[in-house]
């Protein structure tokens, strides 16, 4: 079996089949879509060792159910479907553990500016309320379109708009005080 | 519309052809701080789909994932599994918790330890598991029910089944080898508002291969028996659960803190103690019915509570801490470890010779009832 030739699809139905392909199946799925699903799970969380965990127990419910047969037409959308209940779940059992204060403490630490960006723009999403930050995540980080993400969260396109523009706007409010070290602003 | 949601109109691909279009044009090339607002916007996407491309799954996830599906590692799979990320693999931190389950007294029970730490009691038809009772370490309770048999054989609960989670949700696994034995059902109990899914769990039938389920049971953190049938669950949230049919049917105590606890002891069928997050401490005089909360004297996690006599009660937790009680769990003192270690568990020959340890094999012993500690690994 060219596992490469064979598309998601594909595998997920090879998931069902004997041990042997399935393994294989998973294997190459896993290849596939592993990076996706760990760096949405990683900038929802803003937890390494929380996404860790999350990324075993996604990856264990997304073979559970391909195996007892539910209907898997897109399995990446259906990957971060289970991705996103997990780290909702994560959320409501989680404390935030982000200091207000830190944002100034990583500032204070000049590094490579595009790399300072990235680290701002990730500690800007860990204040964001969870709908705000998977729209955000969704459309920046996973490059979505509108439609695609409202069939994944179940809101709609507008609400969708509106949610990644305020996410928007409230990260490039963290972010504002330091436009100038970041040589964003003259 | 605002000249930033005009550009962001503009980079999300909606004034393509537009009057609108035109307008951000004229707006750029007037305007400096549209200009900014600009360049802002796209290093802002230019920097999250470069962290995108630079995140890398960490190899301790990679193999745990395929360690617990028991599939074999491969050169593709290693080769995924390159990340700057450090991590401890869940079955290092499993193996460090083993020793703690033969700690844990189940009267009235057969009681099996099996080699992977999980608390097993079995009779012919039923089995009652129970994972890690270390706050990270998940932890679950299921009772699996062997059913379509035809061994007179008590079944058994490998020792190898795969690794319950570190947080969010819970996967209970449970396999039978007996060749016989024809369909596992694991049954959850009916308390779990955690779970995602139904209570039918996976069940299959390989050829000369063991049976094995996995199921969604939500973060139960550790059981204890008071009798036969008489069962204490704790579970997050500060929920407290009590079976009176051995494990069958549970039902919700009230526990009066939403902390989520992590470590239940008795001393008889009625008095016991139950700590958890934040310095947690819950006491009980009537098997668990009600349960009043007292002061601890801390704010760190409490992972295990252990009473030595009717009087002498210790517990432990987080940031090397530990309480005792000398008067059964009614008032707790804070000891002085001489650590900052997290503390998942002890054990005691008797009031004042102890040894408690912690993550990463440590541990500290005490022969003078906790008036001082000795670290001894």
């Amino acid at each position: 079996m060219k596992d490469h030739r064979l598309t998601d699809q594909d595998l997920v139905a090879a998931l069902r089949g004997n041990a042997k392909g399935a393994e294989r199946a998973f294997t190459e799925l896993y290849a596939r879509h592993a990076q996706r699903t760990y760096a949405f799970i990683l900038r929802m969380t803003g937890d390494a060792r929380a996404s860790e965990d999350l990324m075993q127990e996604i990856w264990l419910k997304f073979y559970d159910a391909a195996r007892a047969d539910v209907v898997v037409t897109n399995p990446v959308g259906f990957l971060l479907m289970i991705a996103r209940n997990q780290c909702l779940n994560w959320k409501r059992d989680t404390k935030p553990m982000l200091p207000l204060d830190g944002l100034e403490d990583m500032a204070a630490r000049p590094e490579e500016d595009a790399a300072e960006l990235t680290r701002l723009i990730n500690l800007a999403l860990e204040l964001l309320d969870f709908d705000y930050r998977e729209a955000f995540v969704l459309k920046y980080y996973q490059g979505y379109d509108y439609q695609e993400m409202s069939a994944m969260t179940g809101a709609s396109v507008d609400a969708l708009r509106n949610r990644v523009w305020r996410a928007k706007e409230k990260v490039k409010e963290v972010l504002r005080p330091h436009f100038e070290e970041l040589g964003i602003k003259k | 519309m605002t000249y930033p949601e005009l550009i962001n109109e503009y980079l999300d691909g909606k004034l393509a052809g537009t009057a609108r279009e035109r307008e951000l044009f004229d707006g750029l090339a007037e305007h400096p701080e549209w200009r900014e607002e600009m360049a802002l916007q796209l290093q802002m996407e230019q920097a999250m789909r470069r962290d995108l491309s630079m995140v890398a799954v960490p190899p301790a996830a990679t193999n745990a994932i395929f360690s617990r599906l028991r599939f074999t590692p491969s050169k593709q799979r290693s080769g995924l599994a390159q990340t700057a990320a450090s991590g401890k693999s869940f079955f290092g931190r499993s193996v460090q918790q083993l020793g703690w389950f033969g700690a844990l007294r189940i009267p009235a029970l057969a009681l099996a330890i099996s080699g992977a730490g999980y608390l097993v009691y079995s009779t012919l038809h039923t089995s009652l598991i129970a994972g890690p009772s270390s706050h990270d370490g998940g932890g679950f309770v299921a009772r699996t029910i062997i059913t379509d048999t035809t061994s007179t054989h008590t079944p058994t609960l490998q020792s190898d089944v795969p690794a319950p989670s570190l947080s969010g949700d819970v996967v209970a696994a449970a396999s039978a080898a007996k060749e016989n034995v024809q369909k596992l059902r694991v049954d959850i109990p009916d308390a779990n508002e955690r779970s995602i899914g139904s209570t039918d769990a996976r069940s299959e039938r390989i050829p000369n291969e063991p049976i094995l389920s996995y199921l969604n049971v939500g973060n139960f953190y550790a059981v204890h028996y008071l009798t036969s049938k008489k069962v204490i669950g704790i579970f997050e949230a500060g929920k407290i659960y009590s079976s009176q049919d051995g494990g069958h049917a549970w039902s919700l105590q009230s526990s009066g803190t939403n902390n989520v606890l992590y470590g239940v002891d008795f001393i008889d069928t009625l008095t016991g103690s139950a700590v958890g997050g934040l310095g947690t401490v819950l006491h009980t005089t009537d098997a668990g019915r009600h349960w009043e909360t007292v002061s601890s004297g801390t704010d760190a996690n409490l992972i295990s509570v252990h009473y030595v006599t009717a009087d002498t009660v210790y517990a432990c937790g987080e940031d090397g801490a530990i309480l005792r009680s000398t008067n059964g769990g009614s008032a707790w003192t804070p000891q002085v470890s001489g650590t900052t270690a997290n503390l998942q568990g002890m054990q005691w020959k008797n009031g004042a010779e102890g040894e408690i340890r912690g993550a990463h094999g440590m541990a500290i012993r005490t022969h003078d009832a906790g008036a001082t500690w000795q670290i001894v690994k």
